[in-house]
């Protein structure tokens, strides 16, 4: 099965992320290591867990922490 | 008033070449030089050093991108006279998140393409696929 991440930026800075096609716990360990490469790179984002499942399918979402 | 100002970025410790690709990256869309080989940002009356310096089109400074020794970041310059200055601060930001979106994807094995998105909610869409 094909796993998929979907990055959206918006021009208003607010970042989403949909991960699908994961199996079991793995979406939020592959989230966990996008973020975690994020990071390095100065992008810090609040990762915040949805609860929704469809399936096989898990979906995260993640918005920007404002640094100001 | 004329003045050469500080600008918060919600991003810390950024990656100078990545951030060099995202700042090319506004260069294709606005128009105008990019990247400048100085490292000088020159307002009306003042200047202030900055680790990258550029201008797009509609910009009558060139504006500049600072790091502290703690990481903040931080976009320099002189906004007077200038159409697009905030503008240029929100693609840089965006497109450098959506490169560093790519560049992770890729590192956890991913294919990575992205998008800009200009639809009711503007912005850029990188998708990753892995098998």
């Amino acid at each position: 099965m094909t796993e998929k991440i979907r990055f959206f930026v918006s021009d208003s800075g607010e970042v989403a992320l949909d991960l699908s096609g994961f199996k079991g716990d793995t979406c939020a360990t592959c989230a966990k290591k996008l973020n975690d490469i994020l990071a390095e790179y100065g992008v810090h984002l609040d990762l915040e867990e949805m609860t929704e499942k469809e399936e096989e399918t898990e979906i995260v979402r993640q918005k920007n922490v404002i640094q100001k | 008033m004329s003045l050469i100002a500080r600008y918060a970025s919600r991003l810390t410790s950024i990656n100078f070449e990545v951030m060099k690709k995202a700042i090319e990256a506004v260069k294709e869309e606005l128009g105008g030089e990019g990247l400048l080989s100085v490292k000088t940002v020159r307002g009306y009356s003042s200047s202030t050093k900055a680790n990258l310096v550029f201008r797009f089109e509609g910009m009558r400074f060139a504006m500049g991108i600072r790091q502290t020794k703690s990481g903040k970041v931080e976009f320099v310059g002189d906004s007077w006279g200038s159409e697009n200055w905030e503008l240029v601060q929100t693609l840089i930001e965006r497109n450098y998140t959506a490169l560093c979106g790519a560049i992770a994807m890729k590192r956890l094995g991913f294919t990575a393409q992205s998008q800009v998105y200009q639809d009711t909610v503007k912005g850029i869409m990188v998708e990753g696929m892995r098998t």
